[in-house]
């Protein structure tokens, strides 16, 4: 006869307490790998965007250098005179003074037109001469 | 008995696995937490180079005379030219991108006796990736560095000198404020990937470079550019040896303009000797000739021996004094300022005896003729004046006509100087202040008096004096500049040889300030061994005239000089 007997499971049924611990841990894990995995991303991206600082700041300093290579005063007068540009300083008898209030001073529009006409005179007599 | 060996020898076993554990334990926790990247092979360091500081003129930073650039520096390495790679082809893009000759670099590809041969140096960026692309060259690295850069070239080089190859200044303001200008490296540290690249979150040490100071200089390059070419014309013109020209500010003795012929090129400094290195302008020691005679003029007037209306007899050519004679122009009976004009041997000698040598010696040494002047550049010369105990009879007759006395081009404007600032003796500079990376200001130079060798009663009569010389009937005629006053004094010296004087070697000097009126600055030109012509005058005259000229205008000095009928119009 057949007896109707339980059957025995061995397998053990483990404790909430165990398995909310092993939950934790795996889920820290998880979190731990993946912060990780984004904190090396990052920290690549800030390594690239330094060395892109780096590069500009060198070209920056190199295309300065290259600039100030360019204005040098032989250069400058070199470049003006392709373009058919003889700059001097003005002489003298071709200022005119102003004061700090911003108008000439005194006897400097009088000394001008002075110069500006014995200028003239000395041109035509000099075409003449001619 | 039997058990009791067995047990012991078990002990033993155990005690020795024990040991082991323990030592392998000690060994994985060092390796662990101490040091374990640089026994993995997987540290990184990388060095930082601090660039080392600009050097710029007086009009600030829009004109740097001196700067680092950061730049690669290429080497070949013949044993790591890959199987695939043909050495001619590598050869042909390594000289091509370099600027090099192919044949040169193919050498140095061929070599065997080093695998770090340095070939050249580059700014430019597409270099370094052209000659990073292993698919098109191998057998060629490269390393970071930074190179000294001088825009303007031979422009001011003897002030700014150079820096080595070690990164060292080796001259002029590149030496002396070396400390200021180099730059402190900075330095990461932590562990690379399998790609050798770093990784970031693994960086333990981080110190960022330090650029080295800035430092600004009183020197204008405009100035500088007009006194260069002037220096250079006049030198090739009469086939001189050399020359030198200072510009200085007259109310605070900066130094405006400084140039030696003949110069060289910063950069590449070492194709010029040790000759060219040397700054003319401060360290050769010469007998400056007749520009020492306001010298003298200014201590008799001081001493209120004469007055510059005071009559003296020039002589007739000749004058003998100790057995010896002194030979002049013939002037007859002349007053001191006329003498300054003419440029009078026998009355300056005279002045001298009238001094007597204890009081010259005073005159000359409160001049500071003899010593150093302390200028913030290398290889400044203190020049020779014997003590007055040791003069012989007639150095007295000589020294006030600038023979037995040698000086130096920067003693000798320090001097006009002083006249012209009213017999106030300023300090000479070259730097105006020293800014550090983060903009503070570490050093500033403020004007320094030196001492008031004269009266300014007595340097306004000798600046009076000196205006006669430029205008008609004055040795210097031709350092005249339109619309300014210019007071100065012309200079011819016979060189000094050993045993004597050189009959066909001379320093041609013209000294001067402007306006004579109000000096705002005073220039210094000497040409060392011009030839055919040597007088100072003739050819040190036209080069002060053109320096002042474009100086003055430069600088915006009103003119003071205005002819008659321009005086009246302008109601002056």
């Amino acid at each position: 006869m057949r007896k109707n007997r339980r059957r025995h499971v061995n397998a053990k049924v483990l404790s909430p307490a165990v398995v909310g611990m092993s939950v934790l841990i795996v889920s820290l894990t998880l979190t731990y790998c993946c912060l990780d995995s984004k904190c090396n991303q990052l920290g690549q991206e800030i390594r690239k965007h330094e060395q892109c600082f780096e590069s500009l700041e060198d070209e920056r300093v190199r295309e300065e250098a290259r600039w100030n290579d360019k204005r040098t005063p032989e250069k400058l007068a070199q470049a003006m005179l392709r373009h058919g540009l003889e700059m001097d300083y003005p002489a003298p008898e071709q200022m005119v003074r102003i004061g700090v209030e911003g108008e000439p001073l005194p006897g400097q529009i009088a000394l001008a037109k002075f110069r500006k006409e014995r200028s003239s005179a000395e041109r035509v007599a000099q075409k003449a001469g001619q | 008995m039997h058990e009791r060996g067995i047990l012991i020898r078990a002990w033993l076993v155990s005690a020795v696995f024990i040991l082991c554990f323990i030592r392998l334990g000690c060994k994985l926790a060092y390796l662990q937490l101490s040091n374990h990247s640089k026994v993995t092979g997987r540290e990184y360091k990388r060095t930082l180079l601090g660039l080392r500081g600009s050097i710029f003129d007086r009009n600030g930073d829009r004109h740097p005379m001196a700067l680092s650039l950061p730049a690669r520096q290429f080497f070949i390495d013949p044993k790591s030219v890959k199987k695939e790679h043909d050495v001619n082809a590598v050869s042909k893009v390594v000289a091509d991108s370099l600027g090099l000759a192919e044949s040169e670099v193919l050498a140095q590809f061929r070599r065997r006796d080093s695998r770090y041969i340095p070939v050249a140096r580059s700014t430019d960026d597409r270099v370094y990736e052209t000659l990073s692309d292993k698919s098109l060259v191998s057998g060629i690295g490269s390393e970071e560095i930074t190179i000294r850069h001088y825009p303007q070239g031979r422009r001011m080089a003897h002030v700014l000198g150079f820096v080595n190859n070690m990164g060292v200044g080796g001259a002029g303001i590149e030496q002396q404020f070396n400390r200021y200008l180099t730059g402190t490296q900075g330095m990461i540290e932590g562990e690379k990937d399998a790609w050798r690249s770093e990784i970031f979150s693994r960086r333990s040490i981080h110190v960022p470079a330090i650029a080295g100071a800035d430092i600004y200089l009183t020197l204008d390059h405009n100035i500088q550019y007009v006194v260069e070419q002037a220096l250079q014309e006049v030198v090739e013109k009469f086939d001189a040896t050399g020359g030198w020209v200072i510009v200085q500010e007259v109310k605070t003795g900066a130094i405006l303009a400084m140039a030696s012929s003949p110069d060289f090129e910063p950069e590449n400094y070492t194709d010029a000797s040790l000759d060219v290195w040397r700054n003319n302008a401060l360290a050769i020691v010469y007998e400056p000739g007749s520009i020492m005679k306001a010298v003298t003029v200014a201590a008799v007037l001081n001493e209120r021996l004469v007055t510059p209306e005071t009559v003296m007899d020039a002589g007739e050519g000749v004058w003998f004094y100790a057995g010896k004679p002194l030979r002049d122009h013939v002037h007859g009976r002349i007053t001191i300022s006329t003498a300054l004009k003419k440029s009078s041997n026998i009355v300056c000698a005279k002045l001298g005896l009238m001094l007597g040598n204890k009081r010259l010696e005073g005159y000359l040494r409160a001049f500071n003729i003899g010593s150093k002047l302390g200028i913030e550049l290398p290889g400044e010369e203190r020049g020779i004046l014997a003590r007055a105990k040791d003069w012989d009879r007639l150095k007295p007759t000589r020294i006030p006509i600038g023979q037995g006395v040698a000086v130096t081009g920067l003693q000798m404007i320090n001097a006009y100087s002083t006249l012209a600032n009213g017999g106030v003796m300023m300090q000479p500079y070259v730097v105006d202040k020293i800014v550090s990376s983060s903009g503070e200001v570490v050093f500033k130079t403020e004007p320094k008096v030196l001492g008031r060798p004269v009266r300014p009663e007595v340097a306004r009569a000798v600046r009076e004096m000196l205006i006669g010389v430029t205008e008609g009937g004055g040795t210097g005629r031709r350092a005249a500049v339109p619309g300014y006053s210019v007071a100065g004094k012309t200079g011819t010296a016979q060189k000094a040889v050993p045993g004597g004087y050189s009959s066909t070697d001379y320093y041609a000097s013209f000294v001067g300030f402007v306006p004579g009126s109000d000096p705002v600055f005073s220039v210094l030109v000497s040409v060392e061994r011009p030839r055919p012509q040597h007088y100072g005058g003739y050819v040190a005259g036209p080069v002060f005239a053109k320096i002042a000229s474009a100086t003055a205008r430069y600088l915006e000095v009103p003119p003071d000089l205005l002819s008659e009928d321009q005086t009246d119009i302008a109601g002056l």
